[in-house]
């Protein structure tokens, strides 16, 4: 079915696509294109999935949280129960076992390998593949055709064309090796945790899973056939991604935002942790992944307390009654340091579902999370660049993190995998980047499973000291106490995740997870801040060849899914403030096509 | 069914409350502490160590399945 | 058996109040690989088109073309799958909790019980992936804002596809991805003609999945039987005092393994939270509580368990020893001979 006519100079059409697909959960991006400057000018992004857990788990018992909110997302469950995990064995008051530590480090390590890979070469690859080029970019595939792809010798694929023909979903290469290293990885985190997404051995105090020689074994032999294809995914990312640069020049520019990074942390120190807020600030910096904030290229701290007490909810555009003048929970925290009202410990959520308002608002069932600046007063709309981006730039910078198998270098992070089937030992280094953008965010993805294959490594060595010493605790024992708080904080897949927990008479008083989706996809709020969205998707040049009669909106697709949104929470962003000029269907490209 | 509107929603007579599913006071849980002397196999030391022995994963002669080396580690199955 | 079709289109709408954890959990599966159905691998089925929003290469109204055509009948037998919770859009309004695309004419969300109300009647055959698909699960917790239940709270249960095949539950929270994938494919056999009605217990569950309990087929269940039970996690023994529900849940997890025989619940450490069950989760809270009757027949079962652990030892202690025999010393002493018969 044809689109309307070709838009005249300064037109602006109007573009939707409702479901956005290769995501997961529910998200409709609405556009508005010149396509005579081709430029996207306007964007909102809107999420209608709504499930209410931050209202059901009230008057719950908080030994069931982690088993609750694992089922918050269905891909990374796990990073939710072991957040959780984190904020109730600080209100409870727990000091887990070391071998516990490095159960639930090998865990989330399988999981960052199992979904990264999964996202990137399953689903986002897809926006990169032969079949789509052609559709999109006739003549970036001629040039495809003709570059040899620098590190062939690594990966086996001559040329860039080769690579993607092996992305084509279902009868590429790559992409089925893909979907069996999904499984391997999987199995790996099975033998931690139980089961996948949502773990059955993870308790608060520590887990089930038994310690035996063969439980770490069964994972390193999968480890060591995972880290043979990790050593050619990141130079085959890297030759995809280098030649898009080289073979359009701007591309940068495309998903380009402001660098405003916020990364809350993974892997704890089990020689450091004991999950007390007064020295999490010490802990907190002791993780394998370091927490902290980066804005215009500067990292502005490392410190989980000031973090923590920056946090504030904003109503933008959302269909919630406000709490301001509801009960305060928390007032100070631990350390004596006063706790906002609009901190999540005090949020209050009451929905108010209505009718969509695409024009006015509200229209969708996302809050505004924001990291209050006290330095300069801004409520800064951080995001997380996907997840594996924040993670880099902040260890990068913060130059804390020391292994023999990850080391920051204050502008930089050197990974280094060792020998494997097909290949030696190899050092890859993942430099800080000049840009925030979409290309960045997805080269990130692919030097992260490296960190995560590489931390595995050490954290095998380390289980293996415990087993070698007899030392197979894994659980300790706890009392829930009638009045307490705790907060976890932890990396999801797609970047940062705080739950914090509110416990009266013994039963949860309050419970708000912020997992990295509403951070990154959050509205323009009260105060007019501008969402992470907003600053990626508004403004963003377009290089895709077709028209409006048979656009796909491919590079504005490859932007939204560089930030792996993944939305079961709730998501909702509005960009800016235009007329409709023209309402045109979305687009309707051919046949519904095979397969999947 | 009677119904009203109670903070933006449509209710009815409730079949539950909010804090049914929770803990009554007195059932055993599997977090208590002081639990540990009584399963078999696994001792505190003082220092808050765990010594285990074969009789964590049997109940058929277990110390004939102990390792007969003093320096070996305890492992016993899953 | 009935006369087959050749072609079927699965139509996969996760947009139930769901987690997406059990079309998660279908990409995990190797018996079979969703690859390998849809590629056509697997002989004696339909060929199969596949069409699940996480896989999709389609975007937007591209990818929902095929479910408009499916609502005015244009597009063949077809397998409507769930996910996730359906939600109760009875009680809020102008609102809406849950919504799949937009209407063309009026630009608002079309909510996903309106997809079912028209899909579902045309559908070959109906199934709900995941216990919040099939019995409301998470989500439907006491307290609950939204009001939501299962396929068949919201189709009625005795529900038949145009095929009279009922709805279809494959509970898991998620989905055990292999269990999934064979109920998948005893669909596609009986599409194609080769397969009787799939067998269906009182819950809709298939009859060879879930007819047993997660006890039956835990391989702790030996220390039960000997009345050996972990007091805490730190154990590898049986975990009924400490929260596990295996005894009266319906789940072949600990006999299957989750992946490739790999991990699972109980049988790794992981209290059963009953998972698959209509009751799930509000009859298992708190999940770390003791079970009631775990006390009434652990003390029950605590003599005769002492006395036979008591005599395996012995018979243990036979078994453990060679015969007299094996030696190395200069005369056969085997009762070698001959002539015995």
């Amino acid at each position: 079915m044809a689109m309307a006519s070709s838009a005249g100079p300064g037109e602006l059409v109007e573009m939707s696509w409702d479901p956005v697909t290769r995501i997961v959960g529910n998200l409709g991006i609405h556009t508005k294109i010149d396509f005579a400057n081709r430029r996207v000018v306007e964007c909102k992004a809107t999420s209608s999935v709504f499930r209410g857990y931050s209202v059901f788990m009230r008057g719950k018992d908080p030994r069931d949280a982690h088993f609750i909110t694992s089922r918050i997302c269905g891909i990374c469950g796990d990073n939710h129960a072991t957040c959780s995990v984190y904020a109730q064995n600080m209100a409870y008051g727990i000091k887990t076992p070391v071998m516990a530590e490095w159960i639930y480090n090998l865990g989330e390590a399988a999981e960052y390998m199992f979904d990264h890979s999964l996202f990137q070469d399953n689903l986002v690859f897809v926006d990169f593949c032969e079949r789509m080029v052609r559709e999109t970019n006739p003549s970036l595939w001629a040039k495809a055709e003709k570059t040899e792809a620098k590190h062939a010798d690594i990966h086996g694929f001559r040329t860039i064309a080769d690579i993607m023909r092996a992305f084509n979903p279902f009868t590429g290469e790559y992409y089925k090796a893909a979907l069996e290293m999904s499984r391997l990885t999987r199995e790996m985190f099975c033998l931690m945790e139980g089961r996948h997404v949502h773990p059955s051995t993870l308790y608060p105090g520590g887990v089930g899973t038994v310690a035996t020689p063969q439980v770490f074994t069964d994972y390193l032999s999968r480890l060591l056939r995972f880290a043979d294809f990790a050593k050619k995914a990141i130079p085959l990312n890297d030759d995809v991604f280098d030649f898009f640069y080289e073979a359009m020049p701007g591309y940068e520019e495309v998903g380009r935002r402001r660098i405003l990074l916020g990364c809350w942390g993974a892997f704890q120190d089990p020689e450091v942790v004991d999950y007390r807020y007064e020295t999490m600030s010490e802990w907190g910096r002791r993780m394998f992944v370091t927490p902290g904030i980066v804005v215009d290229g500067e990292l502005v701290t490392t410190d989980l307390v000031e973090i923590n007490l920056g946090m504030r909810i904003l109503l933008g555009n959302s269909y919630y009654d406000d709490w301001q003048n509801g009960q305060v929970f928390v007032s100070h925290d631990p350390l004596g340091n006063p706790v906002d009202p609009r901190h999540p410990w005090n949020q209050t959520t009451i929905p108010k579902p209505q009718r969509r308002d695409l024009e006015k608002g509200p229209y969708s069932w996302v809050m505004s999370p924001r990291w209050y600046d006290e330095r300069t007063g801004e409520y800064l709309a951080l995001d997380t660049g996907g997840g594996p981006l924040a993670r880099l730039w902040v260890t990068a910078l913060a130059n804390l993190v020391d292994t023999p198998f990850v080391k920051a270098t204050g502008k930089s992070v050197r990974i280094c995998l060792p020998k494997t089937a097909t290949l030696p030992e190899m050092e890859f280094e993942w430099k800080v980047p000049p840009w925030s953008n979409t290309i960045e965010r997805d080269r990130a993805r692919a030097y992260f499973i490296g960190y995560a294959t590489a931390m595995a490594f050490y954290f095998v060595e380390r289980a293996m000291d415990c087993i070698r010493r007899g030392d197979v605790r894994t659980f300790q024992d706890f009392e829930v106490p009638d009045e307490a708080i705790g907060v976890g904080f932890h990396e999801a897949v797609r970047g940062v995740l705080s739950h914090h927990l509110v416990i009266q008479k013994g039963r949860i008083a309050n419970y708000h997870p912020y997992p990295p989706t509403p951070w990154n996809a959050s509205p323009r709020d009260v105060f007019g801040t501008p969402g992470p969205y907003e600053d990626a998707v508004q403004g963003l040049p377009l290089f895709e060849e077709n028209g409006p009669e048979n656009f796909k909106g491919i590079d504005i697709m490859r932007t939204v899914r560089s930030f792996d949104p993944c939305l079961p929470c709730g998501v909702h962003m509005f960009l800016g403030n235009g007329k409709t000029l023209r309402r045109t269907h979305s687009p309707l490209l051919g046949q519904v096509g095979e397969g999947a | 069914m009677r119904k009203k509107t109670l903070f933006n929603l449509r209710v009815g007579r409730p079949h539950t409350s909010p804090t049914k599913p929770s803990h009554v006071p007195g059932v055993p849980m599997g977090n208590d502490p002081g639990r540990y002397p009584r399963t078999a196999g696994m001792r505190r030391t003082g220092d808050g160590r765990l010594l285990v022995n074969a009789r964590r994963s049997t109940g058929i002669n277990a110390r004939r399945r102990n390792p007969i080396d003093p320096n070996s580690p305890h492992l016993s199955p899953p | 058996m009935a006369n087959g079709v050749e072609e079927v289109s699965i139509l996969w709408i996760s947009e139930g109040m769901s987690c997406d954890g059990d079309t998660v959990s279908m990409t995990a599966a190797s018996q079979p690989s969703i690859e390998e159905v849809v590629l056509g691998l697997v002989p004696g089925i339909p060929k199969v088109r596949l069409y699940n929003k996480v896989l999709a290469y389609e975007t937007g109204e591209d990818y929902l073309q095929v479910f408009r055509k499916a609502a005015n009948d244009e597009i063949g037998p077809f397998v409507l799958v769930i996910e996730g919770s359906i939600p109760n859009e009875k009680i809020n309004g102008d609102g809406y909790w849950t919504s799949f695309g937009n209407d063309p004419e009026t630009g608002q969300p079309i909510t996903l019980n309106e997809w079912i109300d028209v899909l579902a009647p045309k559908a070959w055959a109906v199934v709900a992936a995941g216990t919040c698909a099939a019995y409301g699960g998470i989500h439907a917790m006491a307290g609950n804002p939204t009001g939501c239940m299962g396929l068949a709270d919201y189709l009625g249960w005795d529900f038949r596809s145009r095929a009279g095949i009922p709805i279809v539950n494959v509970p898991g929270c998620p989905i055990q991805p292999d269990n999934f994938m064979e109920t998948l494919l005893w669909l596609l056999y009986q599409a194609a003609g080769r397969n009787p009605m799939i067998p269906l217990d009182d819950q809709l569950r298939p009859t060879w999945l879930f007819g047993k309990t997660v006890h039956e087929g835990c391989d702790r269940a030996g220390y039960y039987e000997q009345s050996d039970f972990a007091e805490d996690y730190n154990s590898p023994k049986c975990q009924v005092k400490i929260g596990c529900w295996g005894p009266v849940v319906n789940c072949n997890v600990p006999k299957r393994g989750w992946m490739s025989g790999i991990g699972g619940c109980p049988n790794v450490g992981g209290i059963c939270i009953a998972c698959t069950m209509p009751g799930f989760p509000d009859r298992f809270m708190p999940f770390m509580d003791q079970p009631p009757g775990a006390m009434f027949s652990a003390a029950l079962g605590k003599p005769y368990g002492v006395l036979v652990r008591a005599l395996r030892g012995l018979t243990n202690r036979t078994a453990n020893k060679e015969p007299k025999w094996h030696h190395n010393r200069d005369a056969l002493t085997s009762g070698y001979d001959p002539y015995a018969h």
